[in-house]
């Protein structure tokens, strides 16, 4: 069991950035329960080593190394969390590590998610009497069930297995049956298991259907095995650089509307969430494709591709909330096999794939925030120079068409000053005088 | 739709690796969960109890409890137990359906992998797991049910899963096994040819009969039932190949390897496998074979007319 105070100093460590890399490395150790071997698979930039990495692909020439930041001051649930990030652009674990901590001063990140359940499809085609194909699977329930928890008995007894099945039906313009195996992974991602559970059923959904099974494989969409993470910051904590907090609160919800409402908008804004989960993903070990497909999928199931993440203001406060699937595991598949992952892991230190998922939506969250807000204060900053700059030129003695002519010059100069407003605009009268 | 499931419970099936026959003489064997083995489900039922097995039988086994004589078949008996050990009144508004493509009847612990699923699914619908004890323990009154006096090493494999090491009367019989890496096995079988009773009690009168060879025998059994755990142990499968071929040698000098035993582990070794022998008590039945590249030993075996599959043993 965790408690507060076990776990009281992982996630702040205060001017961390300002250390320098040995420095940092004996402030983890410390904090984290490093050894030195740990510490030397971070230096390495290939703790893989090539003679694994030649059993994991094929035509295999080396191993690539990426930059491992730590992302600070997470706190999820009342539980403090200091959480490795692998990404290669920089700003990502600024961004998260800036804005969990504003979120830790007001209460930290509420998060949950769901059992581990993934969904495994069998498709059926040439089935001679498609309702009642559907008739047969569905009352055949507890049957397909037990034929696909026989795949993977290990499964059940830890917990999980298959727990239900869907069965739906496609007419025009491509006929076919599609069923649905909805399995409890528990803390495993569980690819290779639903996928044998689907080869499992497909001999006995032939019988049952009179069709053939084609395809037998997990679905990406792993929509029950979502993960929510929220937030609220009171809107005067978002003031600075010369802004109100309720200004940067409109912008940052302005800004969320537009990736609402316009896909155009809405890729580059989930591209941004994934910033922050991919690098969490690839540091603890999973498949970030898979967790990237399941995003994007989620963020159009209604038709239409709009925001992972939701913000709105009430009662001055700033609330923030992120829903996605997260197809993340703790054990098997290559969590255990790449050094750095345990390093980072040892780090994390979480206990459970549920956990790890709520861990990545809070991550998700703050990326976004931290982007929103930087835009919007961009953008409330470009708002302010150019009132700035019409205040300048009219001060200056500028008239009419003048006024924004000179505002431009002078933004463009990033000099926003009356003496140098005359000096454009005199510059202007040359220009125009020719 | 038939109504949401309200249990789930799965079992593997087991194969013996080393040790078979040599163990009721006090012999070590080793024992091993493959990763087939049987699924059940539970469901509410008003009709219940009942417990259908529809791939089992030409045309599916089903049982009902409710105003029917328990004590009739044995089929009835287990479920009686099960119910009862799981604590559902013996008109429990439940029917349990069992699947699974775990061959039955061939030494492959099938009615251990039956009693084992169909207490976890019945232990599920009280949304308790069970301990691994109270497991055995029901497991084992189910499987008296079915054969009397069981060894034990049957459900309590396909109760702990993994591999374990079993010597009856010892002080602790089972001790795990830790395979670093998991075993590549190909399982092959034929029907069986008699029953293990019959196996086993032939064997018991050759031994009577001339018993200083026959334990020379079974000691040359154990001494590579030990070797086998330390290659298992090592992940070194060509000195475990060799140690199956030695281990189904002996058990052909036994007498309990019929003509078709002996034609599938030659097309296996042919076939590319490290070793093989056959699982169990033999005279027909199954054989395993180690086989790292299992395709072409699946191949050969089926076109040979027997049933095939690959299978690994894991760490539990």
């Amino acid at each position: 069991m965790k408690t507060g105070e076990q776990r009281a100093d992982r996630a702040r460590i205060p001017g961390f950035y300002r250390l320098d890399l040995p420095e940092r490395h004996s402030e983890i150790a410390r904090r984290f329960g490093l050894d030195d071997a740990d510490l030397a698979v971070l230096r390495s930039g290939a703790s893989l080593g090539w003679q694994r990495a030649d059993k994991m692909v094929e035509n295999c020439i080396g191993v690539f190394g990426l930059p491992v930041g730590l992302g600070l001051n997470f706190t999820i649930n009342g539980h403090d969390y200091a959480v490795p990030m692998v990404v290669e652009e920089p700003s990502v674990v600024a961004a998260v590590s800036n804005m969990a901590r504003l979120v830790r001063a007001h209460g930290g990140f509420a998060a949950d998610a769901d059992d581990g359940v993934m969904i495994s499809q069998v498709q059926v085609v040439d089935s001679p009497d498609p309702a009642a194909a559907v008739d047969a699977l569905r009352r055949s329930r507890a049957r397909i069930l037990a034929r696909a928890n026989a795949v993977h008995p290990n499964m059940a007894a830890r917990g999980g297995g298959a727990r239900d099945i869907e069965v739906r039906r496609f007419d025009e313009p491509f006929s076919m049956i599609v069923l649905h195996l909805l399995v409890d992974c528990v803390d495993a991602m569980g690819a290779n298991a639903v996928n044998a559970m689907a080869e499992g059923v497909a001999a006995l959904v032939e019988e049952l259907t009179g069709g053939r099974v084609c395809l037998r494989i997990l679905s990406n969409l792993a929509d029950r095995r979502c993960a929510r993470a929220s937030c609220a910051v009171p809107e005067e904590a978002l003031a600075g650089r010369g802004f109100a907090g309720a200004e940067v609160a409109e912008g940052i919800v302005q800004a969320w509307r537009f990736a609402a409402v316009d896909p155009y908008r809405a890729a580059t804004h989930n591209k941004g969430v994934m910033n922050g989960i991919d690098a969490v993903a690839i540091a603890t070990g999973n498949d970030w494709r898979s967790v990237e497909a399941g995003a994007h999928a989620y963020a159009a199931r209604d038709g239409h591709y709009g925001s992972l993440t939701r913000w709105w203001r009430a009662d001055g406060t700033l609330h923030g909330s992120i829903e996605l699937p997260m197809a993340v595991g703790t054990v098997g598949g290559s969590t255990r096999v790449h050094p750095t992952v345990g390093v980072c892991r040892k780090i994390l230190g979480v206990d459970t794939a549920r956990e790890l998922a709520m861990v990545m939506a809070a991550v998700g969250l703050s990326q976004n925030m931290g982007a929103l807000k930087a835009l919007a204060s961009e953008g409330i900053q470009r708002g302010h120079m150019s009132l700035h700059a019409r205040q300048a030129a009219l001060a200056a003695g500028a008239e009419g068409a003048q006024v924004e002519l000179v505002a431009a010059r002078l933004i463009r100069r990033g000099e926003i000053k009356e003496a140098a407003a005359r000096e454009v605009l005199a510059e202007l009268m040359r220009e125009a005088g020719r | 739709m038939s109504p949401r499931p309200i249990g789930a419970g799965a079992a593997p099936g087991k194969v013996i690796l080393f040790g078979e026959h040599a163990v009721v003489y006090g012999r070590p064997a080793v024992a091993a969960a493959i990763d087939v083995g049987l699924g059940a489900t539970a469901e509410h039922d008003p009709q219940g109890p009942i417990l259908r097995i529809p791939s089992w039988g030409r045309d599916g086994l089903t049982v009902e409890l409710r105003g029917a004589d328990q004590t009739r078949d044995a089929m009835g008996r287990a479920f009686a137990v099960a119910l009862e050990v799981t604590g559902h009144p013996p008109d429990c508004p439940i029917s349990v359906t069992l699947d699974g493509d775990l061959p039955l009847g061939i030494g492959l612990g099938s009615s251990a992998a039956f009693a084992v699923a169909l207490i976890r699914a019945l232990a599920d619908v009280e949304g308790e797991a069970l301990s691994t004890d109270a497991l055995l323990a029901a497991a084992e009154r189910i499987e008296k049910v079915f054969h009397g006096t069981p060894s034990g090493i049957d459900h309590t494999v396909v109760a702990h899963g993994g591999c374990l090491r079993f010597r009856r009367g010892a002080r602790q019989p089972f001790v795990a096994v830790r395979p670093v890496r998991p075993l590549p096995l190909v399982i092959a079988w034929t029907l069986r040819e008699g029953t293990t009773r019959d196996a086993v009690s032939r064997l018991r009168a050759r031994h009577t009969a001339q018993f200083q060879h026959y334990d020379r025998l079974f000691d040359s059994i154990a001494a590579v039932a030990e070797a086998g755990v330390d290659a298992i142990e090592a992940g070194d499968f060509e000195t475990l190949g060799a140690l199956f071929d030695l281990n189904h040698g002996y058990l052909s000098a036994a007498g309990v390897c019929s003509p078709r035993n002996e034609e599938m582990v030659h097309i296996a070794r042919t076939a590319g496998a490290l070793g093989a022998k056959i699982t169990g008590a033999g005279c027909g039945g199954a054989i395993i074979a180690l086989a790292p590249d299992a395709g072409p030993v699946v191949a050969a075996l089926e076109k040979a007319g027997y049933d095939a599959f690959a299978t690994r043993i894991r760490r539990a």
